[in-house]
């Protein structure tokens, strides 16, 4: 007898060729390209429009001072032309000039990215930490033209206005939060097409010698490694491609910061999750497929299943939001939130042994679900009577019938 | 006598209705096994289970010695009532692929097919897509496929169906042929003539029960010889030396051959001067013990099966 993977892997092997060499597959595999031309024009619209915004370096100083500032900045921006100087704003002082330059960055209207205030001996640059670290060498050379010495002991004394939790810290959260999404709608668009798998093989009849040759388990586990074979080819085509776009041709502002675990682990386990994620959902999609008998009937069930998606994402969130607590744990636990939940973890944290056990549940988690779709599937599909009534047709209802009756 | 398969008191209820109600079945290795039944009989069902499809509700199965059938898959071949096949694959890549359900290789499946093919005169559709294929090509294709890794059991349900009489002459002489060769098969059919040119033994199926098992020459001998008689005169002393069942069919008189021969009775004739015309003794065919054995009920709905699957 052949084991599981090995007749699994018949099953995979057939379904593979046939989803990726059919014509349709490259109509799918194009569609997400139109996306991401769409997606492409509405982000460089977007940025453009978001670039021509003017933006102000504020100086709260006397008039003299902020004046001899403004044009020794003005000077270097015509020597560095090219580089992306902001218009310098001059704010007459109050009587508490820190206060005003909070205020002053605090008020859209004004459109100012960062404040320098030189009222006292030392000046201080006041803004947030991506615009503070930026304008620090330009201000440093104008004040030094200015005529103040720019000393490395007190050359320009910082404020870095970021809101609570920012940072590095943030960065990575906000990367891990995208990465769960992305991982999330990967997993969506993907899944949903082992709903409607197996009515090819039940309403061409099939089935049958399949199901005479091998265990139910192994035909579900063979053509959810098929799907995800389908799946990870085109999204490796896709990252890849989006990739090499970023690298390419994504602006500074757009760098993605690094996540606690690093680049390379981290796009292992991304696939590794993707897997996982694909195993556990699209077995659970497999079994609540293998039910219906009719392609009308995969499109009744899939509505509920695709709110089913929404919430699973909406646990996830929840989990990744509250970060500690049951509520965390419960996400991290719960298989389909799982893999979105500690692929997030990857972001923020750099520990790689929850991830390996998590790997590990998830199996653990895939096996149950295969094993349970497919025992669902033998009670009830293959003995149940109505249904095999309806799948024999009317003709051998009616000898069914017949045969009672003469009894 | 080793079995290939030894099924006993296979019972299986769908929904509360009993399809298959004790079902006992032995084949003998090496033997071409019919089962005999009108179409909802339980067939299909008892095929089934044997097969390890769907597991019985009560008594067990064993097949070429494994009481799980489908750890033997490698060594069985099914071609199911309902024939189906993956409509855009390559009909030797299909056939490559059935066999590798049974554990076959690919490439070795692909080259097997190609022989395969080129036997039954198909060698040019060997990169056809199924879907360009007639029915009944198709049909035969899946037939290659189940039978592509050799197996040792052959299941084959209602595998004339659907063909015309120069294939139902080929698969008959295929059958033949892989018994021939050591296999042991077992078809279902609803059409009695198969089963009598083909099975040294069957079972008759019928209300999800086996109403006869045995050899066809038995099942046959279960019946007195039918005695067809003509005669000049249409009246005389000598009817009264018939037997009691005598019926009067077309101008011949039609009565079960007396269990004291035909001597007497022609004794009569000859004594009466009935003037003999006709008179054949024949041996009941394997129609007439089905009906004896399975009932009228039953051969209404065979004949009813057969008509359909003319038209």
């Amino acid at each position: 007898m052949m084991n599981l993977f090995t007749s699994a892997l018949v099953i995979a092997r057939r379904d593979y060729r046939a989803t990726v060499m059919s014509r349709l597959f490259y109509v799918f595999m194009l569609f997400p390209l139109v996306l991401l031309i769409f997606g492409g024009i509405f982000g460089y619209v977007m940025a453009s429009s978001k670039a021509e915004a003017p933006a102000y370096l504020a100086i709260i100083a006397e008039p003299d001072r902020a004046a001899q500032f403004e044009q020794s900045y003005a000077a270097l921006h015509s020597k560095l032309s090219g580089e992306n100087f902001e218009g310098v704003k001059i704010i007459a002082p109050l009587s508490n000039a820190a206060g005003q330059a909070l205020a002053v960055l605090a008020d859209t209207r004004q459109q100012v990215n960062a404040v320098l205030v030189d009222t006292g001996a030392t000046p201080r640059l006041v803004g947030p930490s991506a615009s503070v670290d930026r304008l620090r060498p330009g201000v440093l050379l104008a004040l030094g033209n200015a005529g103040k010495e720019a000393t490395p002991e007190m050359p320009l004394a910082l404020t870095r206005t970021d809101p609570a939790g920012s940072g590095v810290a943030s960065d990575r959260a906000g990367l891990g939060y995208g990465a769960a999404v992305f991982l999330f709608w990967l997993n969506m668009l993907l899944a949903n097409m082992m709903l409607s798998n197996l009515v090819e093989e039940k309403s061409n009849k099939i089935m049958e010698v399949l199901i005479a040759a091998l265990r139910v388990d192994a035909i579900f586990l063979g053509k959810l490694i098929a799907m995800v074979g389908t799946a990870l080819t085109i999204v490796t085509a896709y990252v890849g491609l989006g990739t090499i776009g970023y690298l390419l041709f994504a602006p500074p502002e757009l760098a993605l910061p690094v996540p606690a675990i690093g680049w390379p682990l981290f796009i292992v386990l991304g696939y590794a999750y993707f897997i996982m994620n694909y195993m556990v959902v699209g077995g659970i999609f497999i079994g609540i497929g293998a039910q219906a008998s009719s392609p009308r009937e995969v499109q009744t069930i899939s509505m509920p299943v695709t709110m089913a998606q929404m919430l699973v994402l909406l646990f996830a969130s929840t989990a990744i939001k509250t970060h500690e607590g049951w509520q965390w744990w419960l996400g991290a636990l719960f298989p389909p939130s799982s893999p979105l939940v500690m692929y997030n973890q990857a972001a923020i944290s750099a520990k790689l042994w929850p991830h390996l056990l998590t790997l590990g549940w998830l199996m653990l988690c895939a096996a149950l679900v295969i094993r349970f779709a497919a025992a669902r599937f033998r009670k009830y599909v293959l003995k149940s009577g109505p249904a095999r009534e309806k799948r024999r047709g009317l003709l051998r209802a009616q000898w069914t019938k017949r045969a009672t009756t003469s009894r | 006598m080793t079995l290939a398969i030894d099924a006993r008191g296979l019972v299986k209820r769908f929904e509360g209705k009993t399809a298959v109600n004790g079902v006992d079945l032995a084949v003998p290795e090496g033997m071409i096994y019919g089962v005999l039944g009108p179409n909802g009989a339980g067939k299909t069902t008892s095929l089934r289970m044997i097969l390890g499809i769907i597991d019985p509700d009560e008594g067990t199965r064993t097949v070429l010695g494994n009481p799980r059938p489908l750890e033997v898959a490698h060594a069985i071949g099914y071609l199911p009532e309902e024939r189906g096949l993956y409509q855009s694959m390559a009909v030797r890549e299909m056939i490559a692929f059935m066999g590798a359900l049974r554990g076959l290789p690919l490439d070795q499946g692909r080259r097997r097919a190609d022989k395969l093919l080129t036997e039954y005169d198909l060698g040019d559709v060997g990169r056809k897509q199924i879907r360009t294929l007639s029915k009944g090509m198709a049909q035969t294709v899946q037939l290659l496929g189940t039978l592509v890794h050799d197996p040792k059991l052959i299941v084959l349900d209602e595998p004339f169906s659907g063909l015309d009489a120069i294939n139902q002459g080929r698969l008959e002489t295929l059958i033949r042929a892989r018994r021939d060769a050591g296999a042991t098969i077992l078809f279902s059919t609803h059409v009695i003539a198969h089963a009598e040119r083909l099975c040294s033994e069957i079972s008759i199926i019928a209300g999800g029960k086996v109403r006869y098992a045995g050899s066809v020459d038995a099942a046959r001998d279960r019946l007195p010889s039918r005695v067809v008689l003509r005669t000049r005169a249409k009246e005389g002393a000598w009817r009264a030396d018939l037997p009691p069942d005598t019926t009067p069919v077309d101008g011949n008189w039609h009565f079960a051959l007396p269990s004291t021969g035909i001597e007497s009775v022609l004794q009569a004739l000859i004594t009466h001067g009935a003037g003999i015309e006709n008179l054949t003794v024949e041996r009941p065919g394997l129609h007439d013990a089905f009906i004896a054995i399975a009932g009228a009920d039953a051969e209404a709905a065979m004949n009813m099966a057969s008509a359909g699957d003319m038209a």
